[in-house]
């Protein structure tokens, strides 16, 4: 255990020079709103590839894996959550070039949504992404001031305002530009800290051989890869994080960020097999902690598989391997929540050269910053107020699962059109939502009449795959039968620069 | 019927993991350290 003192002065230590990098770095080279929300070309392998590792590193890998591994089916729901979190990086690595190449000066995905699908899905992509990505942002400072209050005694508040308002500081300050960089700098602190934590743990529980013999002591199911329960979680929670990562506006602009093509598809390939591995070793600890302390899995006790990795913090490692770990948990929120607060940020931004009538470069670098800010304060309050924020990560993981194939099939087919795929998309989620077991959703479709009498059994293996099955299937269905020949060149006329836009292609948009 | 991994193939799971993070690492590092140097 960590002293409240020792706990709150690394967090103010860490911030604070990580704010201090970030500051430093944008001086001088953020000079446009091009610069703040895309860094157009301006990343080669090494920051592209860190800041994809790092985006996605935020402090639920220290939650969630580890959760799946204790409690939902051990090493094979493990691998299922790591092949989940790499698949997406591997997508990205064929279609980052694909959307570069379509909409060489885009910025965002509803950007595209818009100009390829027209106003109805676009309002629907522009939903189902900033949901995503806002309760990724409060669930993100959730964890953070949770993990400070098990591991330290910091009380929840003063982690969430630390956190978000040194954050705050340098991203509002260096956008994009900011983030990338410090999303480098904490790959390089980030990746040695889990290596020295997982070999500090497992040598701190007396070696490989006495952690293997306690986890099959408390059920070998953990350690069998064979386990149906955990293959089946496996299988959802895949499906679950593609949906999810593929609607996530991070990666539209670090598509973007990227030097060029070559460098986007070595740096995604990369960074697929980093969040993989990395994921795999975090949900490693659930199963281990399994082994050594009770989290209330089978029933007995308080339920505590979701904070398994601190709780066996707590009670079994060195003063040492703790401070990493706060350290680790600090630079994970950190490198992820600048990243959601810049692409939340952007994703309004983009959309203001319609709203408003020709504004010029000065004014929209202003309301990025403006929009930062509130996206900041706004993200910190829910995750104060809202404790049930975890739940709502499930749904819009489901959201996603449902409009990914609708979404992204326009930049391959000229013959879908936006009525259609937004049939698919909301026909996808119907099944996902009849399936889906949390009592939140569940109890409002039960209400429905009629609905309610006939309501399948819940399963989230259903629901995610159904979600993404029947919108895929409706989607090809949509592309066969289709009679709209959209012309896929059009989509780089209507998204441009925003410091170089004219007034006559800020109109264009949708499918006519 | 459940059929746990033996422990050598824990181990080797287990330190395969930090080997590979660490080999990303490596890479990651070298990639940078050329970058910045150009």
């Amino acid at each position: 255990m960590v002293t409240p003192t020792t706990g709150l002065a690394l967090a103010v230590c860490t911030l604070a020079a990580f704010t201090a990098i970030g500051v430093w770095y944008s001086r001088g080279r953020v000079g446009s709103v091009e610069d703040f929300i895309s860094a157009r070309g301006s990343a080669g392998q090494g920051a592209t590839t860190a800041t994809l590792v790092a985006s996605v590193m935020g402090v639920w890998i220290l939650l969630s894996p580890a959760e799946a591994g204790a409690a939902f089916g051990g090493v094979t729901a493990v691998a299922g959550y790591a092949a989940g979190e790499a698949l997406p990086m591997l997508v990205y690595a064929r279609l980052g070039p694909r959307i570069r190449d379509l909409i060489p000066e885009g910025h965002t995905l509803t950007e595209y949504a818009l100009a390829r699908y027209g106003r109805a899905m676009y309002a629907f992509v522009l939903g189902v992404s900033v949901l995503y990505m806002f309760v990724f942002l409060a669930a993100e400072l959730t964890g953070i001031s949770q993990a400070l209050a098990l591991t330290a005694g910091v009380p929840r508040w003063q982690t969430a305002a630390l956190v978000g308002g040194f954050v705050l500081v340098y991203t509002a300050y260096g956008g994009l530009r900011a983030s990338i960089f410090t999303d480098t700098v904490q790959t390089l602190v980030i990746l040695p800290l889990l290596v020295a934590s997982a070999a500090g743990a497992v040598l701190a529980l007396g070696g490989t051989g006495a952690v293997y013999e306690h986890v099959v002591a408390a059920d070998p199911n953990l350690l069998n890869p064979g386990f149906a329960e955990g293959l089946r979680f496996g299988l959802w929670v895949g499906v679950a994080v593609l949906g999810a990562e593929l609607v996530n506006q991070t990666w539209w602009q670090r598509i973007y960020a990227a030097r060029d093509a070559a460098t986007l598809r070595r740096s995604f390939t990369v960074a697929a097999v980093a969040n993989g591995v990395v994921v795999f070793l975090a949900g490693l600890f659930g199963v281990v902690a399994r082994g050594y302390v009770d989290l209330g899995v089978t029933g007995d006790g308080a339920y505590r598989a979701s904070v398994a990795f601190f709780v066996l913090l707590g009670e079994a490692f060195p003063e040492w391997v703790a401070v990493a770990v706060v350290l680790l948990a600090l630079l994970l929120v950190m490198s992820s929540a600048d990243t959601l607060v810049n692409a939340l940020a952007s994703v309004v931004t983009a959309d203001l050269p319609r709203l408003l009538d020709d504004p010029s470069d000065r004014t929209l670098t202003r309301a990025a910053r403006a929009f930062t800010v509130v996206v900041a304060v706004a993200a910190v309050y829910v995750s104060l107020r809202a404790q049930s924020v975890l739940r709502l990560f499930l749904f819009a993981d489901l959201l996603g699962a449902a409009v990914m194939v609708p979404l992204l099939a326009g930049l391959y087919s000229r013959r879908v059109s936006g009525p259609g795929v937004l049939v698919a998309g909301l026909a996808g989620l119907t099944v996902g939502v009849v399936h889906f077991p949390p009592e939140v959703v569940r109890g409002v479709v039960a209400a429905v009449p009629v609905v309610g009498a006939v309501l399948p059994a819940p399963s989230f293996l259903r629901a995610f795959l159904g979600a993404a099955g029947v919108s895929t299937a409706l989607t090809i269905l949509a592309a066969l039968l289709g009679r709209s020949t959209f012309d896929l060149d059009r989509l780089s006329r209507s998204v441009r620069r925003l410091d170089e836009r004219s007034s006559d292609s800020a109109g264009e948009e949708g499918e006519r | 019927m459940t059929a746990a991994m033996g422990p050598a193939a824990f181990a080797a799971l287990l330190w395969g993991s930090v080997a590979l993070v660490v080999a990303v690492l490596a890479y990651e590092a070298v990639v940078l350290v050329r970058e910045w140097g150009g």
